[in-house]
């Protein structure tokens, strides 16, 4: 009677719902037999209490949810539907007239258009599925208004699409009356240059459609249709797109979807891109040359298979099989192979690419596919410009990445085949002043090269996306030769004629755009960079972007959120994007994926992961190492890099080797490469500074010479640099000299307004008066400098500041001093990538000072023995730090009464203390002035 | 950063590009689960796992996490039931489409699998309204094919409310549906 009272008072604003489910919650820890007994005297209501009975008997028995959801769905899913008779009802404006195909995804009727006098014949495709979620509906529109807007003369257009009375979803397509390419080549008996002629202008519709960035995915003579008077028209272009899932079932159950036809990534489940048409039309190309689908792997040369099959049943059956095996053997067998490479970036570029190269094989000329392609188009340029190449080839090699660059962006933005060879030979035309045999002293420098190139463009017969491609190409190479104001002129230049001539969702504005901001990321422009490649990304999403666009533009992301420092797995986030754009659209091209790699060191060393970051260093140089050879700034650069992520994973010694190896490198490579010089020496010092203080006044000697020379003595790097020479003294005892540092070092850094520096400064200023005593004003300094450095790089500086703001504010009351301080701070600690690096070293005694102070010596012990022990073997014997942990270790052993052990440990400090002079180093005169008694 | 989760994994309304990726290829897997059901027997968490595994190999989705990863898989899977259920009802029974190869039993358990699953997203919806939590843990545990242990794991909470939390969910369901 009283109890449901009871329910109600304990939560009075509760719902009926909640109430239930208390009762529930507490029914069934009833015993069974009790159980209604229970609801008799804790349940008034009656229909309550009938609910309550029901769960707890639907919570004994078995039910819908004990069968799994996807056996569930089986029982209603993919059967064998086919069609009702559906000739004569109307579907939109159209009668449907006759069946003329179906399939498990759709059937296809003819149907024709009434009224008027002219009647008009179309296709009318009805799709089996529904389109019941918004979602499926959106992608339906969207697609729909992409397909109509593809008109192109060897397309069949969309001329309607929507769901019908009956609620099919359909699509009404343009009626074509012809019959499969293989089907006409054959009756018609062509021969190889017309067959070829039908497959380049297959390409030609399929690039028109990639432009629009609609792929076909399923490419097969039966979509490819010939009409009467010869002309070729390609249907359901981006329909598999509509149906995807269905069409996908279907390769399994009904094999209506030809598996020879499906490129690897299609059967893989990989992602599908225009490499997947550029499949289907080697497919295409391969059945029309030898009569056959390619099987096997690897795919067999079409030469071969001609030979091999009766003449009857080869295309070509009138003519001499041994001069066809002659016709197709060699550059044709390429063009197919390589059309077909199982990865996709290994095929060509584009459908117009593949176009381009049959073309030129009409045209006598060399491919461009060939086993050794790169080195094949070298030697054919060298070959045919004897003498001023040979000269020149220091010239060449230097330009021809880029070179390279243009030609292949030429082919990937699907630009028409004119366009890649208008570009082709504007670039070749660069080197014309080195082709007279002009003796080698008076060649042209690149510069000249260039700049000439830049004036004479304008004058040039090129369309504007090349003219673009251009400008960012002489930008680039501007950049190289370290003409940033130059280069990022061109670079606004390029952007200006694409936003103009292009429209702002072109591929190639997108790429010009990402340009600006990467040249004014390199100058370490932020204020600039960051707009640009934040309005990159934004048009990015909206209107996709070209491979070699969004990996750079992702590169630069995560650079800048690197840079900016406020959110670190952004700048992971974006490195890793950049990575997986290098694999899906490069593949295995080393130097691009070490950058890749080396970026993604750099966003995972911002959120503490070292070792991860000195992983993927190792891999970015190994790559540099292959590609660049071992002695160049590539190789140099992810070494220092390794170096210095080493360093922070606790790998004191190999990281400081690794930056010695760079620096030696660094010093070879000379020239333009003064910059990471600079930035490798202030790594040695860091290095050289954890590993022992004591010897590293040379190595932070140097460091601060060159950043004077580089940036100046008044800049915010010359006061990181002082701020090291305040540590410096710091560490070797010389607390006066350290204040004086830090003086100057904090006038050029508040003149920066760079927070995180301010930080920095404010946690030394913090650790010195600590070392003085004055708690209060640290726990201040502190608690803004851990503040203004927030998560930025290198995290174990925030980490060391926590720490310290939990000793200064041990027993203190003050606003400064949160009252968790010690909590958040052992927590950051105890939680981070790098726990057991040497870094963390300071911050670990720290935290074990407030230990031993409010009595845990059990657990100051445990930390400083793990700490110790990962510090030994990195840090020398002597370096002031250890010695100061091992003194607080002693202190934590004497009392946790383990007295025997901290006797031992007093006694060496002591020993090696004196010998190295540091009896008076103020880390040590707190714990190594007497041993503290301790009693068992 | 397309999307984000609160601290109960409730999914944020400026995802949808995101969920609607994890919805069309869930879509295809459990499509190509279906369709080679003959062979094998059919596994949630295996079609889940896998969309996960790829999430994570290939990187093309950015979860921040994998509890949001699970809540977006959870929902995609139950749009999908439903989806393929009303698809199943229109064409067997109102639709201009008829099944000519089915017997009529079999017909009949076609119809009343799809009104089943209909129901359950129904109740489902029900619950949700009474009881927001234990309708999340039945996307995480029936939907995404999760232990209650990980599911526990994903919504940050105690297993034994979690165990709770289902014991209840799969009662009010069971109750509902009959």
């Amino acid at each position: 009677m009283r109890s449901e009272n009871d329910l109600a008072e304990r939560s009075p604003a509760a719902s009926p719902a909640r109430r239930l489910r208390e009762a529930f919650d507490a029914l069934i820890d009833v015993p069974f037999a009790e159980r209604s007994a229970w609801l008799e005297s804790n349940i008034a209501d009656d229909a309550q209490r009938a609910e309550l009975a029901k769960l707890v008997e639907a919570d004994d028995a078995r039910g819908y949810l004990d069968t799994p959801v996807m056996e569930r769905a089986a029982k209603f899913a993919a059967d064998d539907l086919v069609t009702a008779t559906l000739l004569g009802t109307k579907i939109g404006a159209f009668r449907l007239v006759a069946e003329i195909g179906r399939g498990g995804m759709a059937a296809v009727f003819l149907a024709e258009r009434e009224g008027n006098d002219v009647k008009q014949r179309v296709a009318v495709k009805l799709l089996r599925r529904g389109l019941y979620s918004e979602l499926e509906q959106r992608l339906f529109l969207r697609e729909r208004q992409l397909l109509a807007s593809l008109d192109h003369p060897n397309i069949a257009r969309l001329i309607d699409a929507g769901v019908s009375e009956g609620r099919i979803p359909y699509l009404v397509m343009e009626y074509v009356d012809g019959v499969p390419i293989t089907d006409y080549a054959d009756a018609a008996q062509l021969d190889i240059r017309a067959r070829l002629r039908l497959v380049i202008d297959v390409c030609h519709a399929v690039e028109a459609a990639h432009r629009l960035l609609i792929v076909h995915r399923d490419i097969k003579p039966s979509n490819i249709l010939v009409s009467r008077d010869g002309q070729v028209k390609l249907l359901d272009f981006g329909i598999a797109k509509l149906v995807e899932d269905d069409a996908r079932l279907a390769t399994a159950t009904r094999g209506i979807f030809t598996p020879e036809y499906a490129a690897p990534e299609q059967l893989g489940g990989g992602s599908i891109t225009t490499a997947t048409d550029v499949f289907g039309l080697g497919v295409l190309l391969y059945e029309l040359l030898s009569g056959h689908r390619p099987r096997g792997t690897p795919i067999r040369k079409p030469s071969s298979i001609v030979a091999d099959v009766p003449l009857s049943s080869a295309p070509i059956a009138r003519g001499s099989a041994m001069r066809f095996k002659r016709q197709l053997r060699g550059d044709l067998d390429n063009v197919v192979l390589k059309a077909l490479a199982e990865e996709p970036n290994r095929r060509y570029a584009s459908a117009s690419a593949l176009a381009d190269d049959l073309e030129r094989y009409l045209a006598g000329h060399p491919v461009a596919a060939h086993p050794a392609s790169t080195w094949y188009r070298t030697t054919k340029f060298v070959r045919r410009h004897r003498g001023g190449v040979v000269v020149a080839a220091a010239a060449i090699i230097a330009v021809a990445a880029s070179m390279g660059l243009v030609i292949w962006q030429a082919r990937v933005a699907h630009a028409e085949a004119k366009r890649a060879s208008a570009v082709r030979d504007f670039v070749e035309s660069i080197f014309a002043p080195l082709s007279n045999g002009t003796p080698e002293n008076k060649q042209p420098r690149i510069s000249e090269l260039l700049a000439s190139a830049t004036d004479r463009m304008d004058k040039a017969d090129l369309d504007a996306a090349a003219r673009v491609d251009l400008l960012q190409m002489f930008a680039r190479l501007n950049e190289k030769i370290a003409e940033p104001i130059k280069a990022q002129a061109l670079a606004d230049q390029a952007y200006d004629v694409a936003q103009r001539e292009l429209g702002p969702n072109d591929a190639n504005t997108l790429d010009a755009l990402v340009s600006r901001g990467l040249i004014a990321l390199h100058r370490d422009d932020f204020d600039t960079a960051a707009p640009l490649l934040e309005e990159a990304e934004r048009r990015s999403r909206q209107v996709g972007g070209v491979g070699s666009s969004l990996i750079r533009l992702y590169d630069g992301l995560a650079v800048l959120a690197d840079a900016k420092g406020d959110d670190p797995r952004k700048a992971v986030d974006y490195a890793r994007a950049a990575l997986a754009q290098r694999l899906a659209t490069r593949g295995d091209d080393k130097a691009s994926l070490g950058t890749g790699y080396n970026n993604l060191g750099y966003g995972l060393e911002s959120l503490g992961d070292f070792a991860g970051a000195a992983d993927a260093y190792r891999a970015a140089h190994d790559l540099a190492a292959a590609t660049s050879g071992i002695d160049s700034a590539e190789t140099a650069v992810t070494l220092s890099n390794l170096g210095a992520a080493e360093m922070l994973a606790g790998h004191l010694r190999s990281g400081r080797g690794d930056l010695l190896r760079a620096k030696a490198l660094l010093a070879n490579v000379g020239g333009k490469q003064r910059s990471i010089q600079v930035a490798n020496a202030q790594q040695i010092c860091t290095a050289q500074m954890a590993i022992n203080p004591l010897h590293a006044e040379e190595a932070c000697a140097a460091d601060l010479r060159m950043t004077a020379d580089e940036d100046g003595d008044t800049s915010g790097d010359y006061g990181l640099a002082l701020r090291r020479q305040s540590l410096l003294a710091l560490e070797r005892g010389d607390i006066d000299a350290s204040r004086k540092f830090l003086a100057q070092a904090a006038a050029r850094i508040d003149a920066t307004s760079n927070a995180v520096w301010q930080g920095r400064v404010d946690i030394t200023q913090a650790e010195l008066q600590l070392l003085g005593g004055q708690s209060k004003d640290a726990a201040h300094l502190l608690r803004r400098g851990v503040q203004r450095i927030g998560g930025s790089y290198p995290p174990h500086l925030r980490n060391y500041g926590l720490a310290l703001l939990a000793l200064a504010c041990e027993g203190v009351v003050s606003d400064d001093c949160p009252a968790d301080a010690f909590t958040v701070a052992a927590h950051e600690i105890d939680t981070a990538a790098y726990r057991g690096s040497a870094v963390l070293l300071p911050a670990q005694t720290v935290l074990a000072r407030i230990d031993l102070q409010t009595g845990r010596s059990g657990a100051a012990v445990a930390r400083l023995e793990f700490a110790t022990t990962q510090a030994m073997g990195e840090m020398d014997a002597d370096a002031p730090r250890l010695l100061e942990a091992q003194g607080w270790l002693a202190r934590a052993h004497a009392a946790n009464h383990q007295c025997a052990v901290a006797a031992q440990e007093f006694a060496t400090i002591k020993q090696i203390a004196a010998t190295e002079g540091l009896t008076l180093h103020p880390f040590l005169v707190s714990v190594a002035g007497a041993a503290p008694s301790c009693a068992r | 950063m397309a999307a984000t989760t609160d601290s109960t994994g409730t999914v944020a309304g400026s995802a949808d590009a995101l969920f609607d990726a994890v919805y069309e290829r869930l879509k295809v897997m459990a499509g190509r689960q279906l369709a080679k059901r003959e062979r094998g027997t059919l596994d949630t968490t295996a079609v889940v796992h896998e969309l996960y595994l790829r999430c994570k190999t290939q990187r093309e989705l950015n979860f921040s996490h994998p509890a949001q990863f699970y809540a977006y898989a959870a929902r995609a899977m139950r749009h999908l039931l439903s989806d393929h259920a009303r698809d199943r009802l229109r064409q067997c029974a109102g639709g201009d489409w008829q099944r000519l190869t089915l017997t009529g039993a079999e017909q009949h358990l076609v119809i009343e699998s799809a009104e089943q699953a209909l129901a359950l997203d129904d109740t489902l919806r029900l619950l949700e309204q009474e009881d927001e939590r234990a309708a999340r843990v039945v996307e995480l545990r029936y939907f995404a094919g999760l232990s209650l242990e990980q599911v526990a794991e994903t919504l940050g909470l105690n297993r034994s409310t979690i165990d709770r939390d289902w014991r209840f969910a799969r009662a009010y369901l069971h109750k509902a549906l009959g």
